[in-house]
């Protein structure tokens, strides 16, 4: 049964060290004094303009001879036997931000706005990946199943092709469209995930 | 458990180790420490281990962490550690159902000698009782933890080392805000000299939250070679009503979880604080999830306790503490005179020497302890990483075993038994070899050197010792004597051509000369241009030094950052801070004395060429150069407008390939791009390769700029140059993007690749230098 989280910004609790590692202040563990105003600002925009929405739904898993499927696909790579060949069952997960974040972003490198547009999409890519934890935690703590890491298409050898699928499955209930030949999600802070439940 | 046991499940799963003892007890009311309670109350201790298998822990810690003698000397207990050890694993054990059982061993309180009073004996002596007993007990594993000083946790990982190569060791330093351990370790530093050691994983735990500690984390796992373990607290506590209290809770303590991960972690616990409803909540968590595996970075540096030098810069080696033709200095070390080497020291690190070579010469009437209280008072108190050029092998073993971090070994020469000697002492203790260019016999020829490096590299092969892990002296001969410095020189490009490092002993090269500073200097010119990496020289030689900064600039190499930059009212400092209204009113104060066109060229331009240096260079970050770039394009707009005729260094086409979505990255390369005067055409994103072209013969640019983020979209670049090709127009590309390298921009048809957002600039400069 497809599930539909829709979350407050406000619940989305990004630390700050999180955000200023994702600007380049690596090694630092804070957002520097002279951008903090900066910083300030465009996370409370980002909190304004943010729609965060989590779709889940489950699928049943066949594994044979190490290869996973659900559905009517198959899961490949090093990755994904790594994590998901003990499923019993495996949670596919499609978030997004909304379209409005992606027109502020493009809004402010337009007027010139260079250090606001990069802290926003800063902000933005944290926000969707810490509003997918707040989901992935909600889905551990209802289950007595063990869960396996989130793995994203895209990373290792997890091949974003997948992304394809997920749009195929979910996109409809949040409005998420994706490019046929990049696999690209439109809009841009949007990110798509399996997690793999076992005994 | 045997330790290739633990080490084939760990590459398999993530494992959840317990959480606080100390804390808790405490919560419960329990005053009295934890080895205490274990012969008083073990029921206590039994329940709390019982309670964390129970929230899934895979592993618990026997109640031991302060059971070291010297530790419990300090609660007069002293007289009960083989009981209290002893009788902690019994409790574990009978708690522990299928949950693997850590002996857990903490820091004494005491720092070592020459900060502290503890010698390094005292401290080995100490964990070995301690340990022993633990490995009597059977334990599946042994954890030092919370130790803040790198010799102090050497000193216990050698102790365990030498009772037991079966057990899993686990090596764990714990660090402030700021990144450092009390006495001034960072986590890059921790890795590289536990890199060296054998131990099975290294990891943090205590003194920060799980938010605080990560970033700690994350460092410590890009350069470890080691399995990581990590046991952040419950926050930092704090004082409530007289009741210390952790902000941290389970369910925000455990979303950090996935960070962890992320970050390679293979064992994840907490600390202080916490209790088995945070290990229930880590538990559900990690649930069964295999760890990440990725390759550290390699780093060729060497270490004192708070100071890393990484060879990939030029390394000047200070060569003073040596008594060679120096008798005040030879009685010095003969009396164990300390003063006289520490001023000797501190002189050459205000000449900036980057490390101290220690040479005691007639090691035979020096004392053992002495060498290693001047290694040691020069690494911990002037800060210096040594290079230990000591020969006698009694004396050379007791200075690397109590060496703070990762010296140079200084040296061995190409002959088997020798080198194995060395390389065996290396790998017990740390440290990277320096190996002679020569046999038994001095070389005559570059290719009586060539071979000797050819075999000192067959011989560490066959000894399992990296060749990241030994620098060659490719042998200087006094040039007096009528050895040719030619031959020196093609071995040190040799070394270079094979991606090896260098050093050499400068002063030998002029000796029995006159002028010697000029001959020392000269040659240092020539071998610094032909790839040497480093020199053991006199800092304090004016000559030389200024020779070698000349060099170094010559050849591009590091060049430290203009003071100017410190200042705020620079043009620089102004551009930095982003502060456009005093940026405008300073081009002003120019433009009174300089026309327009030069305000450009010789100001705004080469601040701005100083400011992609500095980002280069990592003395900034990314958010500072965009900031940069903004402000300075104000200025470059206000400059431009003054022209009779609008003129521009040339124009930039930028855009994001065909189904690609991703612009940050172009968009920072366009900002960078007009803050140097020249006028960009963006295209925006998700272009396809036919109006791009159109756009360009339209535009007629210096050069076209393509950014692709995805492995899936890079190959839309290809479609770019080929209608470029097609159409006969010559343009040069430069293409950037996450999914590319410089292998693949050339394949794609690019002439540039850009690693950076400064590297288009460069070519940009290079593209209008050719064209006038």
């Amino acid at each position: 049964m497809v599930r539909i989280f829709n979350i407050s910004p406000y619940d989305i609790k990004v630390p700050e060290r999180v955000i200023a590692a994702r600007m380049g202040f690596k090694g630092l563990g804070k957002i520097p004094g002279e951008f903090k105003d900066v910083y300030e600002k465009v996370h409370e925009s980002a909190l304004k303009i943010s729609k965060p929405v989590v779709v889940v739904d489950d699928y049943a898993v066949l594994v044979e001879n190490e290869e996973i499927k659900i559905d009517e696909i198959k899961i490949p790579g090093n990755l994904a036997r790594s994590q998901l060949k003990k499923s019993v069952k495996i949670s596919i997960l499609l978030a997004t931000l909304g379209s409005k974040i992606d027109e502020e972003i493009s809004r402010l490198h337009k007027n010139g706005k260079e250090v606001e547009s990069f802290a926003l999409d800063a902000i933005g890519s944290e926000m969707i990946e810490f509003a997918v934890r707040y989901v992935d935690g909600m889905l551990r703590n209802e289950t007595e199943l063990k869960g396996s890491a989130r793995i994203s298409p895209g990373y290792a050898d997890l091949p974003i092709s997948l992304n394809l699928w997920f749009y195929k499955k979910l996109g409809n209930y949040i409005s998420v469209k994706c490019n046929g030949e990049s696999f690209t999600f439109v809009p841009r802070k949007t990110i798509s995930a399996f997690i793999g439940w076992s005994n | 458990m045997k330790r290739a046991e633990l080490k084939r499940i760990l590459k398999e799963r993530v494992l959840v180790l317990d959480g606080a003892y100390g804390t808790e007890l405490s919560r419960m009311g329990y005053d009295a420490p934890p080895e205490q309670i274990v012969l008083e109350k073990p029921s206590v201790i039994k329940k709390l281990h019982a309670d964390y298998v129970m929230a899934g822990a895979n592993a618990i810690l026997t109640c031991t962490f302060g059971a070291n003698p010297m530790k419990l000397a300090k609660y007069g207990l002293e007289q009960h550690h083989d009981e209290i050890v002893s009788r902690a694993v019994d409790v574990a054990r009978k708690a522990s159902s299928e949950a693997l059982i850590f002996g857990d061993i903490g820091p004494t309180g005491e720092l070592p000698i020459p900060i502290g009073k503890a010698t390094f004996d005292d401290y080995f002596e100490n964990f070995k009782r301690t340990a022993s007993i633990l490995l009597h007990k059977g334990v599946d594993a042994i954890i030092l933890e919370t130790f803040s000083d790198i010799l102090e946790l050497k000193a216990a990982t050698l102790a365990v080392r030498e009772l037991s190569k079966d057990i899993f060791l686990i090596a764990n330093m714990t660090f402030n805000e700021n990144a450092r351990s009390l006495t001034g370790t960072d986590p890059m530093n921790f890795a590289l000299t536990f890199n060296d050691l054998d131990v099975d994983a290294i990891g943090t735990n205590c003194s920060l939250g799980p938010q605080e500690i990560l970033p700690i984390f994350e460092e410590m796992s890009k350069y470890s070679e080691k399995l990581l373990v990590v046991e952040p607290d419950a926050g930092s506590p704090i004082l409530h009503h007289g009741n210390v209290r952790y902000p941290v809770g389970p369910q925000d303590f455990a979303i950090h979880t996935d960070s962890f991960w992320e970050s390679k972690a293979n064992i994840i616990g907490s600390c202080c604080g916490s209790s088995p409803k945070y290990t229930a909540m880590i538990s559900k968590k990690v649930g069964k999830r295999a760890p990440i595996e990725e390759k550290p970075r390699k780093v060729f540096a060497i270490s004192s306790p708070s100071k890393i030098v990484d060879f990939k810069e030029f390394v000047a080696i200070g060569e003073r503490i040596n008594p060679a033709g120096r008798k005040k200095l030879q009685m010095a070390m003969r009396n164990s005179n300390l003063e006289k080497i520490m001023e000797i020291a501190k002189k050459q690190k205000n000449a900036h020497a980057d490390v101290l070579d220690v040479n005691f010469g007639l090691e035979q009437f020096v004392s053992v302890d002495y060498m290693t209280e001047v290694v040691n008072s020069i690494a911990y108190k002037i800060e210096m990483p040594i290079s230990i050029d000591i020969q006698l092998l009694e004396a050379l073993e007791k200075v690397l075993r109590e060496y703070p971090g990762r010296p140079l070994i200084n040296s061995t020469r190409v002959v088997e038994k020798e080198m194995l000697t060395k390389i065996r002492l290396a790998q017990k203790y740390g440290g990277i070899l320096v190996v002679l260019a020569m046999g038994e016999h001095v070389p005559t020829s570059f290719k009586e050197r060539k071979s000797a490096i050819d075999r000192g590299l067959r011989i560490a092969e066959s000894y399992n010792f990296p060749q990241n892990r030994i620098i060659f002296d490719p042998v200087i001969l006094a040039v007096g004597a009528g050895s040719p410095p030619q031959d020196t020189l093609n071995a040190i490009a040799y070394l270079k051509d094979n991606g090896l490092k260098s050093m050499v002993g400068l002063s030998n090269i002029s000796f029995g000369m006159p002028e010697r500073s000029y001959i020392n200097a000269s040659f240092l010119s020539v071998a610094v241009s032909e790839g040497l990496s480093a020199a053991i020289l006199n800092p304090l030689d004016e000559i030389v030094m200024g020779i070698l900064r000349s060099t170094l600039i010559l050849n591009g190499k590091e060049l430290k950052i203009q003071e100017e930059t410190k200042d705020s009212n620079s043009l620089i400092g102004l551009i930095l801070s982003g502060d456009e209204k005093k940026l405008l009113e300073k081009i002003d104060v120019i433009l009174k004395d300089e026309a327009p066109m030069e305000v450009i060229e010789n100001y705004l331009r080469p601040a701005m060429d100083e400011v992609g240096k500095m980002y280069d260079k990592s003395k900034i970050f990314l958010p500072q150069l965009i900031l940069a770039a903004q402000t300075a394009q104000k200025a470059f707009e206000k400059v431009q407008s003054l022209f009779t005729h609008q003129k521009s260094s040339g124009k930039f086409v930028i855009a994001t390939v065909k189904g690609d979505v991703h612009d940050i990255g172009k968009n920072i390369v366009a900002a960078v791009v007009k803050s140097a005067g020249y006028q960009v055409v963006d295209m925006g994103r998700d272009v396809p390769a036919e109006r791009i072209v159109d756009v360009v013969k339209k535009e007629r640019p210096l050069m076209l700029g393509l950014s692709a983020m995805m492995t899936t979209t890079a190959p839309k670049i290809k479609e770019v140059t080929d209608e470029l090709k097609k159409q006969k127009i010559e343009l040069p590309v430069v293409v950037g993007g996450a999914s590319l390298n410089e292998e693949l921009a050339k394949e794609l048809g690019a002439d540039f690749y850009a690693r950076s957002a400064t590297d288009a600039l460069k070519y940009l400069g290079m593209l209008k230098g050719s064209k006038g």
